[in-house]
């Protein structure tokens, strides 16, 4: 095998801020197995290490995102902590013993492990889950697919596109409110 | 009226007002509060549709990733995190060393301070000459092992390590010491004779305690090693027994002739023996023939403060580990070379023969 040409590490930072998916797949297929390890020799399955894992990944991706961002460590031992720390919230979770064996540095990280964007994530999806269809379907069609009113009329089967928009206005106002009661049960 | 400013705002947000009905939106918004507040809230959860949509992405992307995965890799990265464990326990080792060496040190020099009065008590002047001479000799060792230190982390700047490694089987298998591919992210061997070849190989197996690695080339190019001419030596070898070795102590073969001075090695260690070889960082892990071609051992270090002593893993120490390896842990069985092709050579001969087996270890 030609080895490919060697990424450093300011390649897969580069990759990860701009979108390079080629080489996100080999930074994704780099260090799975660490996390795998770290799971499965820690009571999870394999599974939740993919969970685990992707949520991490995910972390690391989305912060690099942020201009103000600035990764302080190793990509492997960002999404070695960030898995850790995650794995330990769910083994808290699910009230078995919340000690890890560990085979990694890592950091300890408190605020920055991501569970911010996850709670807004897991509102804003069960928010739109409840919304129900058509609903559903429309708001992702306008605002996540960029869809034209008078193509989500087409493919909704409303006669117009006014009608589609009417339609939409009216979804739109449900899931606000159904957002307002979420957060209000969380508090 | 209602859905009237649900269009207004929805328009307001996606720029497709006039520049006239902009204004006029705008004017309201300094007017009425409520309408303010209404844009901000929809701005809002527009925002978290969005991040909703990027986040669905993102994940979509990573299942992708996730189906290109390779099982068998997958597997084989996860067997050297499980040997990964015991690395880190040993990563103690350095802090519980320092330790017993403090404590090793302390009773010693209550030790000597105990000699130092007794000998202040028969002469008071020799026993200042002689503490003198001590610290004296102290400071030499401490500079010595600085210089050490320094020139290790000057060759650190291109290159962690690099060490010597020898074939052991046609299929690819090769012996060096552990410690300079302990921690490693890539080894590559590399060869000067006779044509250049440089291979990624794998560390298949390490022992920190014999300080033994078992290296494996998975390079898509490698082809298979000749069939090794020489043999692993089972019994001991005898004192004052003739030596030599092959080793890249820089970026070119050197050979190396000694003795066999001692039976055991560093502070009495049962598995190596004392050679009387001239080694340099880069020896390590490089294989000590004696005579008639027989593998006796393989260079591990060399006492800091003595000259011309070294030490090398005994053969019979290496055979052992080969045969105690995991099951798991080794795809096809070890063929080791059972014919010496050596004995009764010259030298020269011998170096000929053997050269194109032995690699530099460059660890990265």
């Amino acid at each position: 095998m030609k080895p490919a040409a060697i990424a450093t590490e300011a390649d897969f930072v580069n990759a990860l801020r701009e979108g390079d998916r080629g080489l996100m797949n080999r930074l994704y297929r780099l260090h799975f197995p660490m996390v795998l390890h770290l799971i499965t020799s820690n009571n999870g399955s394999e599974a939740e290490a993919k969970d685990v894992y992707q949520e991490a990944y995910i972390v690391l991706y989305e912060n690099l995102q942020k201009p103000d961002f600035e990764l302080k460590c190793k990509i492997k031992t960002y999404l070695y902590s960030v898995s850790r720390r995650l794995w330990l919230k769910r083994l808290d979770k699910k009230k078995s013993h919340t000690s890890l064996h560990d085979f990694e540095e890592y950091l300890p990280l408190v605020d920055d492990d991501g569970s911010l964007a996850e709670a807004r994530f897991n509102l804003i999806n069960h928010a739109m889950n409840k919304l129900g269809e058509p609903c559903r379907s429309i708001l992702e069609d306008y605002y996540l697919n960029d869809l034209s009113m008078a193509q989500i009329a087409d493919k909704m089967g409303y006669t117009n596109a006014d009608n589609a928009k009417t339609q939409k206005y009216k979804c739109f106002n449900r899931l606000k409110k159904i957002l307002e009661g979420l957060q209000n049960e969380d508090q | 009226m209602k859905t009237n400013d649900d269009a207004l705002i929805d328009d307001y947000l996606h720029h497709q007002l006039t520049p006239a009905e902009r204004l006029a939106f705008e004017a309201r918004l300094a007017q009425e509060p409520q309408l303010a507040a209404q844009l901000a809230q929809t701005r809002q959860v527009v925002a978290e549709l969005r991040f909703l949509g990027q986040r669905q992405k993102t994940r979509a992307l990573l299942d992708s990733f996730h189906q290109d995965l390779n099982p068998a890799e997958v597997d084989a990265g996860l067997r050297r995190y499980a040997r990964s464990f015991t690395v880190l326990r040993r990563k103690y080792l350095p802090t519980v060393a320092a330790a017993a060496s403090v404590a090793v040190i302390t009773v010693f020099s209550i030790l000597l301070m105990r000699d130092y009065l007794r000998g202040v008590e028969n002469s008071l002047q020799t026993s200042y000459r002689s503490l003198a001479r001590q610290f004296g000799q102290i400071k030499k060792k401490q500079e010595v092992l600085q210089d050490s230190i320094e020139a290790v982390r000057s060759r650190d700047e291109y290159l962690k390590q690099g060490a010597t490694g020898f074939a052991i089987s046609a299929d690819g298998y090769l012996l060096t010491n552990y410690h300079p591919v302990e921690k490693s992210d890539s080894i590559f061997i590399e060869s000067v004779t006779p044509t250049n070849e440089r291979y990624r190989v794998e560390l298949v197996y390490g022992n920190r305690e014999s300080d033994v690695a078992l290296l494996k080339v998975v390079d898509e190019k490698f082809k298979g090693f000749s069939k090794i001419p020489y043999t692993f030596k089972s019994s001991g070898a005898d004192l004052g027994e003739e030596i030599f070795t092959l080793a890249y102590p820089r970026d070119e073969l050197v050979y190396g002739e000694g003795s066999l001075s001692a039976r055991t090695g560093f502070e009495g260690d049962q598995g190596a023996y004392q050679v009387s070889i001239p080694v340099n960082p880069g020896n390590s892990g490089s294989p000590v023939f004696d005579a008639q071609g027989n593998l006796i051992g393989l260079i591990k270090g060399k006492q800091l403060e003595a000259d011309g002593v070294a030490f090398a893993i005994k053969s019979a120490a290496v055979l052992e580990m080969i045969e105690k390896l995991p099951s798991d842990t080794l795809k096809n069985p070890l063929n080791l070379s059972r014919a010496n092709k050596l004995a009764g050579l010259k030298r020269s001969q011998q170096i000929k023969r053997i050269e194109e087996f032995v690699f530099q270890v460059k660890v990265y």
